[in-house]
């Protein structure tokens, strides 16, 4: 029933918000808050070809007691009618004429609604569209749509020629006349063009506001039924959105076993492969958190996910689900909750209404064969990916309006390079006029407007994409929820190591989404399941692999537990662990020095305190874990953080808390830490602070101590980790640390493969030289695609070549792998046909050097031309065969160049590598170097609190601001001998910002500081060297 | 017979003209570039920027980190145009044979002057020393038997000598002032030639001498045998005085910039009232109308129609539209539109004095209003549009 009664008066049914992308002007807030001041009691939302902000005007129009009525505004080529669904099965079908009209091809909206109307009533007031519709019979539901500012007499007529009820409409684009400019604005905005330029038919007339009723009726004074028509259609229309639930595949086992019984069948088994024996704390976890899954019907879930999972062999699975011991039986997850102690309740809990989360990590270059799989297994009716809707940033807004105005581009960008985070709207102007970054920044004509403007579309949705990994299965198929659209999708290339392909990239497919991003599919009661792609799977699967190859040993870390090897806990705990996932950033690497802590668990409370929300408390961690003196917070959570030293770390310390200090319950201490996490809180929040206090004072915690604790619980709004979570990264970390130290070669061969390091090539490139591994130049015969490494050496891939074409590449391994290696240079050409360009480029980059040692590049490079020029003289009629022959012999009297100086070579390197690679750049300074006293990058640890010079080439640099908001950087340089850490205090970094650059090397000045063993450089002066 | 070609160079043109208006922009760095556009380019620099590290090409706001103290300016187009027609003219004494290529570059052939100046090096120094004194500009000279020659010859200055003004190559010695040189001198060899003879290991002018022509065009197809013979300092081409096609051509600056459509199109429609009105005048016909816009940031955007042969507003205003609109491919606002006519003629044959497709009316319309506009103006009236 609806919740405002039959309706009356007057009701608008084709009304458009901002989610008719581009076109409409105004939210679906304003729209639903106009409609109750004009006295509605019932609003229908036809936004042009979607339903994008459906589930905000639902709940929009509930708040302001308005009967929301579901529909859209179809328009496809030259046709356009409105479709109101009259209740769940014409809902289907609105969903249906939209994915068909997003995804057929061809389609033809005559065509499909002819056919396909079930439940629904259509208007419109294209005269060909109800021409043809009424010709072939249709007349039930249809209605010819008066809009008075568009030759509504016209179509009245034709209306009452043809026996077609009249509907009264105004085809609102925007609230009031003044927003008109707001419409135009946006169609030019989409359409790429000026104000005056806008072709007439991409526009509403200026009139098409949403009129009172009183108005309306004004407008339709020989027409009464028009407006009866609103009324009986809003009465028909009404019905209530709600899919009862949450809404995720069904399944049944291969014996056609419920749900229920496959997941206790699964985990069972699942336990015995986990644990030795089946202790009674396991035991008793299984039956709970069973028990729970069961109660809340998620059994159905956890299996759809644990099969994903299976089509991988090395995941990740990440986020709260950590702590289930059924995710941990499933394989979905891969740490031990019980012995770990993960809170179960941060992932399920009995007052928990919304559905689990459970997000996997898939190696990088696996994950779109995941998500196809999912296509495949549950239909392409039934599967989709969550969208994201990408709307006007603050920046974007002003760029695009101030394009629409004609202005240059240097003019914008010197008002939106500044545009940053201070922006609230409505105050742009006044942060423009005084924000010290804008300081001398003149507001000419037309900007003030632009800026009015872009105060007015911020936040508009402009177009989907895809969300990161997010994806929606529907038991029964999509249409019954949603409608769905086809997003372009670049697949990533698969892995080389693992299939045997060559790992590049595959071609578009066409990925559908649904038209609601995560947050509504979420309040509709699609689960999503998050498929998410991880670069150190992938390396860690590739240097397993390498291992495999090359010396037969066979690493299976469910039996190697690397937690336990003394080489690798050294390793992490010397914080020597560029490379290694998650511990290789400078700032993780100070911290595993600080600490000396190698362990698993250490490993757990770095990971976290890492995270901005708890990183404050860094300095005080490293000396209580070092033996300062330390008092608990209060008595009564002294155990609960006493791993921690006292300090709150993870996500759930926040609820832990909340538990033992002020008695709340486990779903009351969840929705705390999640409303932290908000922005905007401040309401809910004071709320739970009182809740908080009384509990806390009761167990004798004075003022100030609340304070304090509840201090600490706020600093979780920043981001943070929880305990599951940072246990599952440490585990990949803990794998890739120990690769890395006993396996070097291979590791670090596989870290520069998967790429997307925290570091650059050329970082990781003279880490390898630093390990005491030597880095090969690429072959013609030896490199593969990717890195290879074996023993003590790393062998360039071809993948590093720049300009390189992909057949070029595909076309040599290919070749290789099927004839064998190539005899000479003549060999090689005979063999492969590839473009000159693609052959140049194997020869500068040094591809030939030891095939044909005799020959210097150059001359390979005329080998080429004369080659080429032969080849071409024989695709001239009349060329004969033996000409042919002699084609692949090495031509005689070409001319014969010296080879390439050292400094051309660098510079080829440079050119096709992007980095040097016969040595160091440093090198190349070396004269200058040997002049200048300072002190190497290894030996700075002995010049504690001394002044020193050093030598460094840029490797990576971060910018933070301190307390005072200035803002200063912490940047990491190498010499031949070291990475080592610098400080730019803010004084330092107001001089030298300007300076930085990755392209040459500095001289620095500083004094050397210590910091629970870590050894920094705070920089006083820099030059280039 | 052995020619004379002199090339003359003024460096960095622009910054010496402004240098001339402005003395205390001499002995500063000094760059020409849009400072409107997004990636504004330095198009020109004085020799004390480019002590900085400031290279033609590069963009702004590189110059300016390099060279934080540098004067923009603005380039001023019609300021060069004068500067150069006085060069020219001054020049035009010494030879009628010149062929001047960009702003404040020429060529000029010397060789039937020799009994008026005496040789090509003392004419050279004449020419040199009136710029000089008359223009108050500095030039180098280059002398030698071809174009080719004379220009390297004045680069080599420009790029080694600074304190000299004038290189003289003599005849039959080509070669050798060539050989020590790098390839980049020789004209043509840009970037992607360039390239290619440092893949094979060349990069003096000597290296490149020693290849075989054969094995050049191998290389590098027709442009090889240029190659070869550029390299040996041959080079037949004569100085071609320029040879100018007629138009008409008719242009507005807006007071401020703007992208209104409708007030561009009444622009053009008032420049092509005044365009068609000197084709009258003239009487000719123009078959080929063309519109170029200038943008604010300075870039540009150019359109031409081909047409049936016109002569009255009225015939053209739908292919100006269309033009119009053709050009305008951007939303930036528009500074200046240059409308032209072209393919200049009496009508074609038989047709008598008007094309088949114009409509007498309009002919009787047009010939009042233009008398009326002798009367009272070019704004007393004008074709008003019906939306």
């Amino acid at each position: 029933m609806s919740p405002a009664g039959a309706p009356g008066g007057f009701v608008h049914l084709h009304v458009h918000s901002h989610y008719s992308l581009c076109r409409g002007a105004n939210t679906i807030a304003d729209i639903c808050r106009r409609a109750r001041d004009i006295g509605l009691s019932h609003l229908a939302l036809t936004d042009t070809n979607g339903i994008y902000g459906l589930v905000w005007f639902l709940q929009e129009a509930r708040a302001q007691g308005i009967q929301p009525l579901i529909g859209a505004f179809l328009q496809h080529q030259s046709n356009h009618a409105v479709m109101l669904a009259k209740n769940r099965a014409g809902y289907r079908t609105l969903c249906r004429t939209l994915t068909a009209l997003h995804g057929d091809d061809p389609f033809d909206l005559i065509t499909w609604l002819q056919r396909n109307r079930e439940q629904t009533i259509l208007f419109s007031d294209d005269l060909q569209l109800l021409t043809a519709l009424t010709d072939s019979g249709v007349r039930d539901d249809l209605y010819a749509e008066l809009i008075p500012h568009r030759q509504r007499h016209k179509i009245l007529q034709f209306a009452r020629e043809r026996h077609l009820p009249p509907l009264a409409s105004q085809g609102a684009y925007f609230l009031d006349r003044a927003d008109y400019a707001v419409h135009r604005l946006l169609r030019a905005i989409d359409l790429n063009t000026t104000l005056t330029r806008i072709p007439e038919a991409e526009l509403a007339a200026p009139q098409a506001c949403m009129a009172t009723p009183r108005e309306m009726q004004h407008f339709f004074p020989d027409c009464p039924e028009a407006i009866e028509n609103t009324r009986k259609i809003a009465a028909a229309c009404a019905f209530d959105l709600d899919f009862g639930g949450a809404i995720f595949p069904s399944f049944s086992g291969p014996d056609g076993e419920d749900a229920q019984t496959c997941l206790q069948d699964q985990v069972e088994k699942g336990a015995l492969w986990r644990y030795d024996a089946i202790t009674p704390p396991v035991q008793q976890r299984m039956v709970y958190e069973l028990d729970l899954i069961n109660r809340k019907g998620f059994a159905p879930y956890f299996l759809v996910v644990a099969d994903a999972v299976r089509q991988a062999p090395r995941t990740c699975g990440r986020g709260s689900a950590a702590a289930s011991l059924v995710s941990y039986c499933l394989g979905i997850t891969h740490v031990d909750p019980i012995k770990y102690d993960l809170f179960f309740e941060r992932f399920l809990n009995p007052g928990r209404i919304d559905p689990p989360d459970i997000d996997v990590d898939f190696p990088w270059d696996e994950r779109d064969d995941i998500i196809d799989y999912l296509f495949r297994k549950y239909g392409r009716s039934c599967v989709a990916m969550i969208a994201n809707h990408n709307g006007f940033k603050a920046r974007s807004a002003v760029r695009e309006i101030a394009k629409v105005y004609g202005l240059p581009d240097r003019e914008i960008g010197l008002i939106t390079k500044k545009l940053t985070s201070y922006w609230q709207p409505g105050n742009l102007e006044e942060v423009i006029a005084t924000h010290p970054v804008f300081h001398g920044t003149e507001l000419r004509p037309p900007w003030p407007e632009i800026l009015q403007m872009a105060d007015k579309i911020r936040g508009f949705p402009r177009h989907l994409s895809i969300h990161c990994g997010g994806v929606v299965i529907a038991p029964d198929g999509l249409d019954h929820y949603c409608a769905v659209q086809p997003a372009k999708k670049i697949l990533q290339p698969a892995g080389v190591l693992s299939r045997g392909d060559t790992g590049l990239p595959r071609a578009l497919e066409h990925v559908q989404v649904v038209h609601w991003e995560k947050d509504q599919s979420e309040e509709m009661g699609l689960v999503k399941m998050d498929i998410l792609g991880n670069r150190s799977l992938a390396v860690i699967r590739d240097a397993r692999r390498a291992v495999l190859d090359n010396y037969g040993v066979e690493l299976d870390f469910n039996r190697i537990n690397p937690q336990e090897d003394e080489a690798t806990r050294a390793l992490l705990a010397r914080g020597d662990t560029i490379g290694v996932f998650y511990v290789e950033s400078p700032a993780m690497r100070q911290l595993q020095r600080k600490t000396g802590k190698g362990d698993f668990e250490h490993l757990v409370i770095h990971s976290s305190i890492i995270r901005p929300a708890a990183a404050v408390f860094i300095q005080e961690y490293v000396r209580r874990l070092r033996g300062g003196a330390w008092t608990p917070l209060h008595p009564a959570v002294e155990e609960l953080l006493r791993e921690t030293y006292g300090i709150m770390v993870y996500q759930e310390d926040v609820s832990k808390v909340a538990i033992a200090l002020a008695d709340f319950d486990a779903s009351g201490a969840d929705e705390l830490r999640k409303i932290v996490t908000k922005k905007n809180k401040h309401r809910q929040l004071a709320d739970y602070k009182e809740r908080f206090f009384c509990g806390a004072m009761k167990k004798g915690a004075d003022a100030e101590m609340c304070e304090k604790i509840w201090a600490m619980i706020l600093s979780f709004a920043e981001y943070s980790f929880c305990k599951p979570h940072s246990a599952s990264f440490a585990l990949v970390s803990c794998q890739s640390a120990y690769l890395r130290v006993h396996y070097p070669a291979e590791f670090i061969a596989a870290v520069i493969s998967n790429q997307g390091g925290y570091y650059s090539t050329f970082a990781y490139v003279s880490e390898a030289r630093r390990m005491g591994l030597e880095v090969l130049a690429p072959d013609i015969n030896q490199s593969l695609q990717k890195y290879t490494g074996v023993e003590r050496q790393v062998r360039v891939g071809l993948m590093q070549l720049k300009g390189l074409s992909q057949h070029a590449l595909e076309t040599v391994l290919a070749e290789r792998e099927k004839n064998g290696p190539f005899a000479s240079f003549c060999d090689f050409l005979s063999r492969v046909t590839l473009d000159a360009t693609d052959i140049a480029i194997f020869i500068k980059a040094g591809c030939f050097d030891i095939l044909e040692s005799g020959q210097t590049r150059p001359q390979l490079v005329w080998h080429l031309h004369g080659w080429q020029a032969q080849k071409k003289a024989l695709s001239t009629p009349g060329a004969t065969l033996s000409l042919f022959e002699a084609d692949t012999r090495t031509p005689q009297g070409l001319p014969a160049p010296p080879a390439y100086c050292a400094e051309q070579v660098w510079r080829m390197e440079e050119e096709i590598l992007g980095f040097l690679l016969s040595q160091h750049p440093l090198m190349l300074y070396t004269a200058k170097i040997q002049r200048i006293p300072h002190v190497r990058g290894c030996d700075l640890q002995r010049h504690i609190g001394k002044r020193v010079h050093t030598i460094g080439w840029l490797i990576t640099a971060k910018v933070v601001s301190t307390r005072n908001k200035d803002l200063m950087e912490f940047v990491s340089f190498e010499d031949t001998t070291a990475i080592y850490e610098t400080t730019f205090f803010p004084k330092a970094y107001a001089r030298f910002a300007q300076r930085m650059s990755n392209d040459r090397p500095f001289l620095l000045q500083g004094t050397v500081d210590e910091q629970f063993g870590a050894v920094y450089l705070n920089v006083e002066e820099m030059n280039y060297l | 017979m052995s020619r004379t070609i002199l090339h003359i160079d003024v460096n960095d043109f622009p910054v010496a003209v402004e240098r001339v208006l402005e003395p205390r922009l001499r002995q500063r760095p000094v760059a020409v570039a849009v400072e409107s556009a997004s990636r504004a380019l330095v198009a020109a620099r004085s020799r004390e920027a480019a002590a900085n590290g400031v290279q033609r090409g590069m963009p702004l706001h590189q110059a300016l980190k390099y060279c934080p103290d540098l004067t923009v300016l603005p380039p001023n187009e019609a300021l060069y145009h004068r500067a150069t027609t006085a060069l020219l003219h001054l020049l035009g004494q010494f030879t009628p044979v010149i062929e001047p290529l960009r702003f404040g570059h020429a060529y000029l052939d010397l060789t039937g002057s020799g009994r008026l100046f005496g040789n090509g090096v003392d004419a050279a120094a004449r020419a040199q020393r009136e710029i000089r004194d008359r223009l108050r500009l500095d030039a180098v000279a280059g002398v030698a038997s071809n174009k080719l020659v004379s220009k390297v010859a004045s680069d080599v200055i420009t790029v080694r000598n600074p304190q000299t003004a004038l290189c003289d190559v003599h005849y039959g010695e080509e070669q050798r002032f060539l050989a020590p040189l790098p390839v980049g001198y020789l004209p043509g060899v840009q970037k992607t030639i360039r390239a290619q003879l440092t893949e094979l290991n060349i990069h003096r002018i000597r290296e490149l001498a020693g290849i075989k022509s054969e094995h050049l065009q191998m290389v590098f197809g027709r442009f090889g045998l240029l190659l070869f013979q550029r390299a040996r300092g041959i080079d037949e081409r004569p100085v071609m005085p320029p040879r100018r096609s007629p138009e008409i051509v008719e242009t507005v600056e807006l007071a401020d910039d703007g992208n209104d459509y409708e007030a561009l199109r009444r622009l053009t429609f008032a420049l092509l009232a005044r365009a068609t009105r000197r084709l009258r005048r003239d009487r000719l016909f123009t078959r080929h109308l063309g519109v170029e816009i200038l943008y604010g940031d300075h870039r540009r955007d150019t359109a031409q129609t081909r047409t049936a042969a016109a002569q009255t507003d009225a015939d053209l205003l739908a292919v100006a539209e269309t033009t119009l609109g053709k050009a305008l491919a951007r939303r930036v606002r528009v500074r200046k539109i240059t409308l032209r006519l072209g393919g200049l003629g009496p009508a074609s044959g038989q047709l008598g004095l008007f094309a088949a497709t114009e409509n007498p009316k309009y002919a009787a319309l047009t010939g009042a209003m233009d008398k009326i506009r002798d009367r009272f103006g070019d704004a007393a009236i004008r074709f008003g549009y019906a939306a």
